[in-house]
This record gives C-alpha cells, sequence and structure tokens, in this order.
C-alpha cells in the first residue's frame, strides 16, 4: 500500500535530506560546549520536529492531510492538489551539471579562459544557436566582464588553480 | 538649523557636487540591477576615488550611489525574478509574477514610484526623528531585538502562501547555515569540517547570489523558452499606470515607508528584513491574501517603499550613535571618518550642514534615480522576451563573477553553487527560499540577542514576558503562527454558510 501523497516523491526526498541534515547538525553540535551548543541545539531540535511534521503531512493519511490543512491554512480538498509542472529529472540535472562543469573549470583554468568557453557551449550545446551567434555571445560575456570588473573595477579576477 | 540648510545647498549646488551626485546615482542604479554587486560594494569600491575629494563631493557620491542601488535592485528583481539587491528579493514575489503575465511595465513605474516616495519619507523622518532617535532605538533592549528576529521570521512564513511548515523548516535551515564559522559570543569556530575557508562563516553575498541568481538560472534552464510565460502578452505600455496606482493606494505605501524607516533605524536589521516585513504586513492585512504571489501590485509598492525608507531610518543611528543600521551604512561610515567627520553627537553639533547636504544629496537621487527607471523601463522589460539559452550563461557568469569579487576568494564560487542547487529543490518542491534568507541574515544577531538576554536575566526565561515590548512581541509571534488555523476556520466556516445557503 502506497501511503505517499500523489506527485509528492521528490518532495520527500529533499524533506528526507532535510531531516537528515537537522540530524548530523544535532549530532555535530554535542561536539562543543552547553554554552556554545545551547542555541543551536534549540534551532536544530525545533527543526527536527518541523521536519517530521513535514515527513508526515506528505503522507495520504488523516493525521497527514490534518498537519498539512493546519500549517497551510487550506481546507481538506485543496490539500491534495497534485503539482502542476513536474519536470524530467535528468533535464534538472543536465542543468545543474552545466552549474556545477563551470565552477569546477573556473577553478581550473579562471574566470577569463573559462567564461567564453561556458557561453559558447552552452549557447551551441543548450540552446542550438548558430556558431555564429554563439561566438558573439561568449565574445560580448567575456569583453563586459574583462572591462566591468577588471578595467574599469581593478578587480584580479582568478586566473585559474595552475597560475594561482 | 535654517543656516545648516542653506550651506548644505551651497555645498550642493557646484558642478563638481551635482556631477558626483549624478555619477553616484547611475553606478548606484547599475550596481543595483547587477545581481551580486549592491551599493555596500559600490561604496566599498568607491572609497579610494574619495581620497581628493572634499567631504562633501564624497558625501553626494555615496549618497547618490546609497538612494539609487535598490531602485536599481527592482529593476532585476522584476524582470529577471533575481534581486539586484537582498533588500528587492521581496519584490521578486509579485514583480515577477506580474512580468510573466505582461505587466512588467507597470510592476517597474510602481516600483520605481514607491522606491522615490518611500526614499523621500525616510529622509523627511530622518530630519525629524534625529533629535529622538536615541530614545527609540534604546528602547529595545537584547530581549526585545531577539523577539523582533523571531517574530520577523514567523511573520515571512506566514505569509509564504500556505507554505508556513517548509517556511519554519527553510528558517531553521538558514539559522543552522548561518552556526557555520566564529561564534562572536564564546570566540569558538563551530561546524567547519576543519575547512580554514569556513572560519569566515557562510557569506551573504555569495549565498544570495546562489540561492536566487543561479538557482533561478537552473529553474530557467529547465523550463526553457523565454522569461516571459507567453511573450505574446508581454506589454510595456503601463509604465505610468504604476505611476498612478502608487498615489491610489497610498496606505500601503506609507505603511511600507514607516515599516522602513523603522526597521531601517534599528541596527543590523537593514533593509531586507524592512522589505519583507512591510511584504507579509501588506499580505496580513488584504482582504485578498490568496492573490499576493501571483501578481498583485500591492505586493510591489509595499517592499519597493520600505526598502528605501530604510536608507533614511540606517542613517539615524549612524549619524546620530555612530552605530550603522546596515551593512551599506556601516561602509558609509568608513567614509564619514576618512574624511575627518566623527559620527555621533559631534557630527550633529559641529557639522549640520554635512547632515543636510546628505539629506539633500539623498532626496533628488531618490527622485532621479526614479526618472531615469522610467524613462528606460521599456528598453529594460523588453529584458523579458529574451531566450533563456542567452539570458542563463550571461547571467551566470556575471553573478559568479560578483560572487567572487567581493572578497576575491574562489571558495565563494563554490558557496553560490551549493546554494544555487539547494535554491533550486527549494523552487521545485515550493520550500520558501524568503525565511531561509532572512535567517541567515539575522541568525549572527538572534544568537547575541539570547545570550545577552541569558546573561542580563541571570539565565532565566521569564524576562521574555516581564517586559512591556517583549510581551507585544511575544503576542505578534503568536498571532502570526495561528493565522493559518484562523484563516482556515473562517474558510470553512464561510463554506458551511454558503452550503446551507
Amino acid at each position: 500500500m502506497n501511503i505517499l501523497a500523489p506527485g509528492k516523491r521528490g518532495a520527500l526526498y529533499f524533506a528526507l535530506g532535510l531531516f537528515a541534515l537537522t540530524v548530523v547538525f544535532i549530532y555535530l553540535s554535542y561536539a562543543y560546549a552547553p554554552e556554545v551548543r545551547l542555541f543551536p541545539l534549540m534551532v536544530g531540535y525545533t527543526g527536527l520536529i518541523l521536519c517530521t511534521l513535514d515527513l508526515v503531512g506528505l503522507t495520504d493519511t488523516g493525521l497527514g492531510r490534518s498537519i498539512d490543512a493546519a500549517f497551510s491554512g487550506k481546507v481538506d480538498e485543496e490539500t491534495r492538489k497534485v503539482p502542476k509542472f513536474a519536470p524530467k529529472l535528468s533535464r534538472q540535472l543536465i542543468a545543474m551539471a552545466w552549474m556545477v562543469g563551470l565552477t569546477i573549470g573556473i577553478y581550473l583554468i579562471g574566470f577569463m579562459a573559462m567564461v567564453p568557453v561556458y557561453v559558447f557551449s552552452s549557447m551551441l550545446f543548450q540552446g542550438k544557436k548558430s556558431v555564429k551567434q554563439c561566438a558573439y555571445g561568449a565574445i560580448s560575456a567575456t569583453v563586459f566582464i574583462w572591462v566591468m570588473f577588471e578595467l574599469l573595477l581593478k578587480y584580479e579576477l582568478y586566473r585559474g588553480v595552475f597560475v594561482e | 538649523m535654517f543656516d545648516s540648510v542653506l550651506l548644505a545647498l551651497d555645498n550642493l549646488l557646484t558642478v563638481n557636487s551635482m556631477g558626483f551626485l549624478v555619477m553616484g546615482t547611475c553606478i548606484g542604479l547599475v550596481f543595483g540591477a547587477i545581481p551580486g554587486l549592491g551599493g555596500t560594494t559600490a561604496i566599498a569600491l568607491l572609497i579610494p576615488l574619495t581620497f581628493g575629494m572634499k567631504e562633501f563631493e564624497a558625501i553626494t557620491l555615496m549618497g547618490g550611489v546609497m538612494a539609487a542601488t535598490s531602485t536599481g535592485g527592482s529593476v532585476s528583481a522584476i524582470l529577471l525574478n533575481t534581486p539586484g539587491t537582498a533588500p528587492n528579493a521581496a519584490t521578486t514575489f509579485d514583480g515577477y509574477p506580474l512580468a510573466q503575465q505582461g505587466k512588467a511595465g507597470l510592476a517597474l513605474g510602481a516600483a520605481a514610484t514607491a522606491s522615490a516616495l518611500g526614499g523621500l519619507i525616510g529622509v523627511i523622518t530622518l530630519v525629524a526623528v534625529i533629535p529622538i532617535a536615541k530614545e527609540i532605538v534604546l528602547l529595545f533592549a537584547p530581549p526585545e531585538f531577539f523577539l523582533l528576529a523571531v517574530f520577523g521570521l514567523c511573520a515571512i512564513a506566514v505569509s509564504t502562501g500556505g507554505r508556513l511548515l517548509q517556511g519554519l523548516i527553510t528558517a531553521c535551515v538558514g539559522l543552522i547555515a548561518g552556526f557555520v564559522g566564529y561564534d562572536a559570543v564564546s570566540g569558538e569556530v563551530r561546524y567547519d569540517f576543519g575547512i580554514d575557508f569556513l572560519w569566515d562563516g557562510v557569506k551573504l553575498v555569495p549565498a544570495l547570489i546562489g540561492l536566487f541568481a543561479i538557482a533561478e538560472m537552473i529553474n530557467l534552464s529547465v523550463k526553457g523558452g523565454t522569461v516571459a510565460e507567453n511573450p505574446e502578452m508581454v506589454k510595456i505600455q503601463k509604465i505610468f499606470d504604476g505611476v498612478k496606482v502608487v498615489f491610489k493606494n497610498y496606505p500601503t505605501m506609507l505603511r511600507g515607508s514607516a515599516i522602513g524607516t523603522f526597521i531601517g533605524a534599528v541596527p543590523g536589521v537593514g533593509g531586507t528584513v524592512a522589505a519583507f516585513l512591510s511584504y507579509s504586513t501588506q499580505v496580513q492585512m488584504a482582504k485578498d491574501p490568496e492573490t499576493y504571489g501571483k501578481g498583485n501590485i500591492l505586493g510591489v509598492i509595499a517592499p519597493e517603499s520600505a526598502n528605501n525608507a530604510k536608507d533614511g531610518g540606517s542613517l539615524i543611528p549612524t549619524l546620530a550613535f555612530g552605530i550603522p543600521g546596515s551593512a551599506e551604512t556601516a561602509v558609509f561610515l568608513g567614509v564619514l571618518i576618512l574624511h575627518g567627520l566623527d559620527p555621533g553627537p559631534t557630527i550633529l553639533f559641529e557639522h549640520e550642514d554635512v547632515i543636510f547636504t546628505l539629506i539633500l544629496t539623498l532626496t533628488i537621487s531618490c527622485v532621479l534615480a526614479t526618472l531615469i527607471v522610467l524613462a528606460l523601463a521599456r528598453s529594460l522589460a523588453l529584458l523579458t522576451l529574451i531566450d533563456v539559452h542567452v539570458l542563463v550563461p550571461a547571467v551566470t557568469v556575471v553573478a559568479l563573477v560578483g560572487a567572487y569579487a567581493l572578497n576575491s576568494e574562489i571558495g565563494d564560487v563554490f558557496v553560490a553553487l551549493v546554494f544555487a542547487v539547494v535554491g533550486y529543490w527549494m523552487i521545485r518542491f515550493d520550500y520558501p527560499r524568503v525565511t531561509f534568507t532572512i535567517a541567515l541574515v539575522l541568525g549572527e544577531i538572534t544568537e547575541r540577542s539570547f545570550h545577552q538576554t541569558m546573561l542580563i536575566s541571570d539565565q532565566n526565561w521569564s524576562i521574555f514576558v516581564t517586559r512591556n515590548i517583549s510581551i507585544i512581541l511575544l503576542v505578534l509571534i503568536a498571532a502570526s503562527l495561528s493565522y493559518p488555523s484562523f484563516r482556515r476556520w473562517s474558510k470553512k466556516r464561510r463554506m458551511r454558510r454558503e452550503g446551507a445557503a
């Protein structure tokens, strides 16, 4: 029997992640002196209770519905709505992978080398733009960042782990 | 006083001063509009430029920046759902849905007008309140600061459209993130996992860039298309309707300005809390709270009037006591000291003309920034038609450079990435980012106030129920937390009555 409310599988994983984070935080807090951990523990235990309520609220049970309704101010029939927009997990992971790739690239080769590479490849592969448009985009972004941050604001942008 | 005003006018009405004022306003607008930069960065970066200037010229340049940044920040908040500055985050809740509905011009017009009027009210209050400023700020002791922070979090969680539980959870997670690093109370470094970079804690600017700007870019990338859900609907001819709507709804603007001025004057709380508190107050007082977060123009007017009014408010403790009301005024304090002006009673009695030069600068800059935004709104609104696959890489790289630039730390880029991923999942599963942000901002002041309260009371918790302002704040906290249940009860009662009819 599936007790999970419809369309809430992803939310369950996220809620479980927050629950785990709170448990780990409480565990780590006990490594500090009582006066240092007092306030963090107050927050941690409050968070733990709230996360538990959230997890129960995700279930399709009487208690789950009551919790959901009590905190949302919605009447019963409004609480079971399934989210309208549910993109594919693969699509979301790909979007995040681009950001992770950009950050690692910046760490390795620095901003001025990575910015044109990222803008060009992102517009080409994700946006399906022409090579000419991608080149214009990459050059514009790089020139803007160079003029704005290095030339006008006198920032020395990170040059990559090999140079630094 | 009249002599000081005349002297201030004399200082201001020179080619140099007016030039610096216009320059400061333009820089403030640009820095405000680019996510991650903001007024604090602009003022900090401009400090070396003021070395050779006369003190009133430096003040006109900095005053111009301070008055214009939040107006600039509202542009990216409305058009791109990425607040230029942290206080503009509350503007995204209704400003962005309005842009998606093709009413970007209306939202921009209303935001710019509310900003100008809010800024003017803040400045007028600054003039009026300076003589009694000390008494006002001294009413708040650590127990009140602690409860004010808790109330702020609860009120904002309630205003997140039926997501109170999730709002409170993200507030706790925000506080947890705020605990990382050096603890000002005990002097101990906590939750650093042996990483030196974390000793300074989670830095606010990269965290906010990740949570708002980059998370939104991931979201746009997943959705595809353009920022405006239906490009056919983007109409930008209602800019002056936005101006009119502010005057038509003047109680909202006045309330937002009052909240902004008051919160701005409370040291350390700042414009972000002012804007969010103004927004949540507006939602709670509205007859149609369910329309907020979906494109209600009052949801733009309330935070925008508050976050500009806070400029005047935050200068009250800065000028009167030398206690900065915000990060921006803290840097501004450095500029005053650099130019031989000692904030506090000395500046009040010996350099009144400098205070009035600043007041006049803020007034002119507020209006000037608004006129520039109104004039350029049509072009700015076109941003919502840009293909996301062009917009996403452009905004992402600028945001990451912004995350790095403030402290020149590559670790900040990774902080922005982590918060971007967390922020995306928060968008995806409807966990409010706003309570997370406020908790991160208020984390230190909340914990410090709590410890100070415990020290004052000798670990006696009854201190929270024996002081008048504390009792009022506790009642407000209880009222805000029970609001959803009350709403549900009244909704059920109405449905039952309609069913019977």
